[in-house]
């Protein structure tokens, strides 16, 4: 071992050394170790990747149920008006068939009871004729004992009974007049 | 005359080695045992970081060591891809390995010296040697890749396109100048660095508020130019594999 005095710029068999030296690191270096630095950038470059696609999806996937809930609840607002509307309109139907029910329930109880007064009315008159017939024959009997003929009797009770039934009418009008007043009080009062 | 104030100047600093080196005869070829001792401190250095970073390479949250290899492959292939096309994706390593390796190498001169004559370790690539051989590859690399895209006719025409008169220029150029000023480039800052990291060191003890300081600072530099040199030794690399392979305008 020496140490050389020679130009140092002239390479010697060192050179040869040093080119095997790099080739042999080269050659590691390229198969050994950047194939799993390459992966491992790869992978994370693809895991990078991936999150933001995620991420854009999620974005959209955001706002499609944004306008899907917004699209459902304008939905539920149009229904909800169209069942008030429908509410009010069968409401105002039932008020209408109500009313009108009320009103020919109203004209049949007015009906039905005038129709009653007049058959009262005539069934009192009826009975009041028969009785006042009775009266009249035993008043008769009474007053004038049994000298009287029976045509005469006939005659007479005739008379008396037209002359009763004119004065039943003519009461009878007067009872209808103020039974159709009370009628119109009625209504009035409703 | 000049020889003899050449000796008188070497002999004034006899203990700082200009350019020499240890050598050893192995079947009558003449070895640099120094510069082959710190390449294989520089191969080790970069083969355990390879084989660490193997070991532990991840997807998910990488340590400092894959940080460091993704971040060169990483800047690597967009050079590469930049220059050459995802064609040539096969130049990333290469051109990982010089920077790697080259870098590794530069740094070497920080440790402190053993088995040399100097106080520091000297670098592999203060040797000739070094950066002849790596200046080589590069050559025959380039120049088979162009081979390869081109032809071999077509490779030779592409040296006398127009004007023609600068076909020798260009071959000199291709063949000679850039092989060789990627080389010496390299070898000449890191080799400047180590005579300058050895004078610093000859300073006498007394000299030493002014020698530490400066040379932790020269240090510093030093490293810089390291980083530096090896970037531009990459870089020439793969542009020099642009200008071999990419059709003449």
């Amino acid at each position: 071992m020496f140490v050389a005095s020679s130009n140092f710029l002239v390479p010697n068999a060192t050179l040869v050394v040093e080119l095997l030296a790099f080739l042999l690191v080269l050659g590691i270096i390229a198969k050994w170790v950047l194939p799993p630095v390459n992966r491992a950038m790869e992978k994370r470059q693809q895991t990078i990747d991936q999150a933001l696609a995620e991420a854009a999806e999620a974005r959209e996937r955001a706002q499609r149920a944004e306008e899907e809930a917004r699209r459902a609840i304008d939905q539920a607002r149009a229904e909800g008006r169209a069942l008030r509307d429908e509410a009010a309109r069968l409401g105002e139907q039932v008020r209408q068939e109500l009313r009108q029910q009320g009103e020919e329930e109203y004209r049949r109880l007015v009906s039905r009871a005038s129709s009653d007064i007049d058959a009262s009315a005539r069934r009192a008159a009826d009975q009041l004729r028969s009785q006042v017939a009775d009266l009249v024959m035993a008043a008769v009997e009474k007053v004038l004992g049994e000298g009287i003929s029976l045509a005469n009797q006939e005659q007479l009770i005739e008379r008396a009974i037209a002359e009763l039934e004119a004065e039943m009418t003519s009461s009878s009008q007067l009872a209808g007049s103020q039974q159709a007043s009370s009628g119109a009080q009625l209504r009035t009062g409703e | 005359m000049e020889a003899s104030v050449l000796t008188e100047r070497f002999l004034a600093f006899p203990h700082i080695p200009v350019g020499q080196h240890v050598t050893t005869k192995i079947a009558g070829l003449t070895l640099d045992i120094d510069t082959i001792w710190t390449t294989g401190i520089a191969c080790a250095v970069v083969l355990v970081l390879g084989f660490y970073v193997r070991r532990k390479a991840t997807a998910s949250t990488p340590n400092k060591v894959q940080l460091f290899w993704e971040f060169v492959i990483g800047a690597a292939g967009e050079q590469v891809e930049n220059s050459l096309g995802k064609r040539y994706r096969h130049v990333v390593p290469i051109a990982v390995t010089l920077f790697v390796l080259i870098l590794v190498a530069n740094w070497v001169e920080l440790l402190p010296g053993f088995y040399h004559s100097t106080d520091y370790l000297p670098s592999p690539s203060a040797d000739v040697n070094t950066v002849y051989a790596l200046a080589v590859c590069v050559l025959v690399m380039t120049t088979a890749s162009g081979i390869r895209a081109k032809g071999s006719a077509g490779y030779v025409k592409s040296f006398f396109g127009k004007p023609r008169f600068l076909a020798p220029i260009r071959i000199l150029e291709t063949f000679v100048t850039n092989p060789l000023s990627l080389a010496l480039r390299l070898f000449g800052n890191i080799f400047a660095g180590g005579i300058m990291i050895a004078l610093l060191l000859a300073i006498p003890w007394y000299g030493a508020f002014f020698s530490v300081p400066v040379t932790v600072a020269w240090k510093l530099f030093d490293m810089f130019i390291g980083l530096l040199q090896a970037f531009i030794f990459a870089l020439l690399t793969v542009l020099y594999w642009q200008f071999a392979v990419e059709e003449a305008h």
